[in-house]
């Protein structure tokens, strides 16, 4: 992939969902472009079809029609295996609700997403764990349980694990949602590190501040995009409208 | 500690899901109908009171020999009056008699007893009068007290009936009164006849009607005293009274102990004790199961609830009252269920009864299962038992979770968290454990009941009847009774084969175990020298007995001309001279000191015969047996014969009756066909064996079901773990590995604690009935390929189940 190969290519994908009598269209034709290295919330109400949008920009559910193109590469008909390779090297994610395996121990659940890979090595999946439970300052209890963990500790290691492989994208659903405020101060601020240190990250997000941090901020409504925009963002006073679409 | 408003919760959930209560009730009731079940067999057939006032310490002394129990009448007359343990002892001999009315026979079982049976037993009769000291006397008018069954059978019930006279073994006897319904002690007695004076004060060991003078005898343990206790002091008192007067060796019955045991567990004998023991195993086994199964299907339901227990908890609900609302609902699952079960239980302890006593019309008069007070008792237990087990998963599951952390797992995705997973893991090890103790327990079961059904005893039965007659009374000195006895086999060989009716007839006697050498061998000791199963035979103008393989059978060489000779079983064969022929090869007989007999050779190889005793244990050595010529010193005593006839079977029954009577000789029991005489040796045990494997049935189809549904909830337990694995790149394939694997390590566990237990159970079992090697490798290798594939099976097609959808499907599941 080279410098002005976009990371993400999304041209009238669509999903629907069937019951026996209706269809229900959670996203109606979205084009959709992000570049390596860029920080995006997807907002909207509930409904509108942006979890569903992330979903699919992190290939864990199938679109009806359309075409994704991910780092350069058609991923629309890709088979499960290839996918699951792309989501395990390529992408990162971070849950709502954490979704941290409560009988694995905190380094454990960072090491997962490595131990589906065969280039790495045991000393080379420690080094990456630890690395990744550095950044989100967690390292002290690398051997303890979820369970043991407040939830603000508990959505961090859920970002150690995201970033253990070193992905090129991170997908965040509501990662402030379950938290207070203080807490999802704190993981906003991790994103956003991540985000100065170069990740691509991709969040979903419901609350207006969170949103407003973002210098790239998409709003949904009933499955279309209506509303792109791109800020100027400084750290010291509010975000600045630089570009406004659709 | 229950509210009225639990309990009215816990049925409002109940009757939400009825199909979940149903089952709950429906699997729990299974379970406890069958250890219900079990209990009462067990406990009627060997630990109930006999039905008779103070009951609880009637017991029954037995001499501690291998070829009967029987005491010398003058033994035990010596040391009746110096016995402190054991009170009002009594002595009678079991005898079958005939009973003759209008020319036809009937056989039935009395008891010679001495007349104060009927006070031992506080049991007055319904009519007449019972036995008086007078009917003992010698030269009294013979006298018999009939039970209520021959009164209403071979009398009809006739109400003048102490008016009448009975021809029992074609001696006339006034009968003098009819016993209670139901009454037939000591075991099934249906007549009882006065033991006579000059018989109780028989002068030492002299024989009587042809047989050494031995009595059975009871009495009631005395207060504080135990069985052992008892039997320990008359086996002292054995040891003097021989001290006094020397026990003579040729009687051909040898004891020097003497044991005090409960009726029911003289009757049951080890092979029973061993067998009820098992089955009540393997029936708490299936209780356990059906406890997993209901405790897995609250502890889902339990899982389900997480949220509104945490809502609970945080509303400030005390552990205690959250306890109690668990245990209500298993409570009354439980009651219900016990109340299914002791309604299950009664019905098939009916079927029992009813089947049984059909099968077996002489099965002691104690054996009448049906449910009374403690078998309620027990079931209470059981439910109690049952509710604990059941409530103690989901309390487990609730309570070891703090408040906090639980609606933190429940808002947060995580699964049902660690405590609920590691509670489905043990609760799938706990079924695979059970149900591989109950797949090879009913495994080795069935293996048992098909040899019983198919038993092979060697023998053509085709018209062969069966004959047992006592010589008539033979007043000779001791030493002389073989010359005696051997002359009356004669006689009544001679007789029968005279009778038109019968093709041709034989002595075949089982003659118990001998030891032999093999050609000129000497070993060590005794014990050192192999066993066989001897028969005492005849000669045979037609091959009557076993089926000849090799060689000849006896002739006159043997039976005047004095050769010694013996015919040995193909097993023996094989086993002594393989890959050559046994013909002409010598066996020794090993006496009691060790002595060597004189050669006995071989002249033939017969078919392996089966002794009917040995029923219980078919093993190599049920089959390794020879069969010898009266000539030889193993004979003991005369009268069984094989009878092969051609005509009317009921016929050649009173010819044969006929002849013994005209030879002065009295039936020891009823003639039967031979066929009978065997299937008699394996209905009971097959009958219950049969019973027992339904009961396996059902708790295979329990245990399997369990498993399945164990397994499948522990994956979809983990549906949110597999779809964050797959979520982060894992394949399909690696979470197939993953959760089998893991599937297979318990499985391994449970296999290993399993097979522990198998082992005890088997090792128990292997005692009542041989299993060879190929036999328990087979039946190993079948309960492993069932339960692994059962198991992995339920792992992969409920894995393959949750990775049908995408991802995301995964992670949204609630």
């Amino acid at each position: 992939m080279n410098k002005q190969t976009p990371l993400i290519q999304l041209e009238g994908v669509q999903k629907s969902f069937f019951t026996e009598t209706v269809e229900t269209r959670a996203l109606q034709g979205i084009d959709l472009t992000i570049d390596k290295g860029e920080y995006v919330t997807l907002s909207g109400p509930s409904g509108c079809g942006k979890s569903t949008l992330l979903s699919i920009l992190g290939l864990l559910d199938v679109w009806t029609a359309g075409r994704y193109v991910l780092g350069g590469h058609d991923v629309t008909s890709l088979g499960r295996e290839q996918r699951a390779r792309i989501r395990n090297r390529e992408i990162g994610f971070v849950f709502q609700s954490f979704h941290l395996i409560s009988d694995l121990s905190i380094e454990e659940n960072v090491a997962l997403p490595l131990t589906y890979r065969t280039d790495i090595g045991k000393a080379e999946r420690a080094r990456m764990v630890a690395e990744a439970l550095d950044k989100v300052e967690m390292t002290h209890r690398a051997k303890h349980f979820p369970g043991q963990l407040s939830g603000g500790q508990q959505q961090r290691v859920a970002v150690a694990r995201a970033l253990a492989g070193r992905p090129s994208l991170l997908l965040a659903d509501e990662p402030t949602g379950n938290l207070d405020s203080k807490n999802a101060e704190i993981v906003v601020d991790l994103l956003e590190q991540l985000h100065r240190d170069g990740s691509t990250i991709c969040m979903v997000t419901h609350n207006p501040d969170t949103a407003a941090r973002a210098p790239r901020q998409i709003a949904l409504f009933d499955g279309t995009i209506v509303s792109d925009r791109q800020v100027a963002i400084h750290r010291d006073r509010p975000a600045e409208l630089l570009l406004a679409a659709n | 500690m229950f509210s009225l408003d639990d309990l009215k919760y816990a049925i409002r959930l109940l009757k939400k899901q009825p199909v979940f209560s149903l089952l709950a009730i429906g699997v729990l009731a299974g379970g406890l109908a069958v250890s219900l079940y079990t209990f009462s067999l067990l406990q009627t057939a060997l630990y109930k009171d006999l039905p008779l006032p103070d009951g609880g310490r009637v017991v029954r002394v037995l001499a501690k020999s291998e070829t009967g129990n029987g005491l010398f009448t003058f033994e035990i007359q010596q040391m009746r009056s110096r016995v402190t343990r054991v009170e009002e002892l009594g002595l009678y001999r079991g005898i079958s008699a005939t009973i003759k009315e209008q020319d036809v026979s009937r056989t039935i079982n009395a008891a010679v007893a001495e007349p104060s049976i009927f006070e031992f037993t506080r049991t007055q009769p319904v009519m007449g009068r019972g036995l008086v000291a007078a009917d003992s006397m010698d030269g009294a008018e013979p006298v018999a007290v009939i039970g209520h069954g021959l009164w209403q059978s071979q009398f009809a019930g006739d109400p003048k009936i102490l008016e009448r006279v009975a021809h029992v073994d074609n001696i006339p006897r006034r009968i003098v009164g009819v016993m209670p319904e139901g009454y037939a002690f000591p075991i099934r007695a249906q007549m009882w006849l006065p033991l006579s004076r000059s018989e109780l004060n028989a002068p030492a060991y002299v024989a009587n009607g042809g047989l050494p003078a031995v009595v059975s005898a009871y009495g009631r343990l005395a207060k504080g005293a135990s069985a052992a206790e008892a039997g320990e002091e008359l086996s002292q008192l054995l040891r003097d009274v021989r001290q006094q007067t020397p026990r003579r060796d040729n009687e051909g019955y040898k004891y020097d102990a003497i044991e005090v045991m409960s009726f029911q567990r003289a009757d049951l004998g080890s092979g029973g004790l061993v067998l009820f023991a098992v089955l009540n195993f393997v029936a708490l086994a299936i209780l356990l199961l059906a406890c997993a199964n209901v405790g897995n299907m609250l502890l889902v339901r339990t899982n389900e609830r997480t949220g509104e227990i945490a809502v609970r908890v945080a509303l400030g609900a005390p552990r205690r009252r959250l306890i109690s609302q668990m245990t209500l609902e298993s409570l009354i699952i439980g009651v219900l269920g016990g109340g299914v079960a002791l309604l299950l239980a009664a019905w098939w302890l009916r079927g029992t009864n009813r089947v049984l006593h059909s099968l077996n019309q002489s099965l002691p008069y104690w054996m009448n299962w049906g449910l009374d007070i403690r078998a309620v008792v027990a079931s209470a237990g059981f439910v109690l038992l049952a509710v604990l087990l059941v409530a103690a998963l989901p309390i487990l599951s609730a309570s070891s979770v703090q408040s906090a952390s639980l609606l933190r797992e429940h808002t947060r995705g995580g699964g049902q968290g660690r405590a609920s997973g590691r509670i489905t893991r043990f609760l799938v090890t706990l079924q695979i454990v059970l149900i591989s103790l109950v797949m090879v327990a009913g495994g080795a079961l069935t293996v048992i009941a098909k040899r019983f059904v198919n038993v092979d005893f060697g023998i053509d039965t085709d018209r062969l009847l069966f004959l047992e007659a006592y010589p008539p009374e033979i007043k000779v000195p001791v030493e002389q009774l073989d010359k005696e006895f051997r002359l009356y086999d004669q006689r009544m060989l001679a007789e029968l084969r005279a009778e038109s009716t019968i093709d041709t007839v034989m002595m075949w006697t089982q003659a118990g175990d001998a030891r032999f050498a093999i050609d000129n061998s000497q070993l060590a000791d005794l014990a050192s020298y192999p066993q066989a199963s001897a028969v005492v035979s005849s000669d045979a103008p037609v091959q009557l007995g076993a089926t000849l393989l090799e060689g000849r059978y006896f002739d006159h060489r043997e039976i005047s001309g004095g050769a010694r000779s013996v015919l040995v079983s193909k097993t023996l064969a094989e086993t002594y001279w393989p890959g050559a022929s046994a013909i002409g090869r010598s066996i020794r007989l090993v006496a009691e000191d060790g002595k060597l007999g004189k050669p006995l050779t071989v002249v033939g190889v017969v078919k392996d015969v089966l002794d009917p005793g040995r029923v219980l244990q078919i093993d190599r050595r049920a089959y390794t047996c020879m069969v010898l010529p009266p000539n030889v010193e193993i004979y003991k005593a005369p009268g069984e014969f094989l009878v092969r006839h051609h005509g009317n079977e009921e016929e050649t029954r009173r010819a044969l009756q006929r002849i013994v009577e005209r030879l002065g000789g009295t039936l020891s029991r009823p003639i039967a066909p031979y066929a009978e005489e065997l299937e008699s040796s394996i209905r009971l045990a097959s009958a219950m064996t049969e019973a027992f494997q339904a009961a396996g049935l059902f708790a295979l189809l329990l245990g399997l079901t369990g498993i399945y549904g164990l397994c499948r909830n522990e994956v979809i337990r983990r549906t949110q773990e597999i779809g964050l694995r797959r979520a982060i790149g894992a394949t399909e394939r690696s979470i197939l590995q993953l959760l089998l694997r893991q599937s297979v390590r318990r499985l391994v566990i449970g296999l290993l604690m399993g097979a522990g237990l198998s082992v005890v159970a088997l090792f128990a079992l292997l005692k009542f009935a041989a299993l060879g090697v190929p036999t328990l490798l087979t039946i190993g290798f079948s309960v492993v390929a069932t339960i692994s594939l059962l198991v992995a099976s339920a792992s992969y097609f409920s894995t393959r189940g949750v990775l049908r959808g995408e991802p995301v499907e995964a992670l949204r599941y609630e």
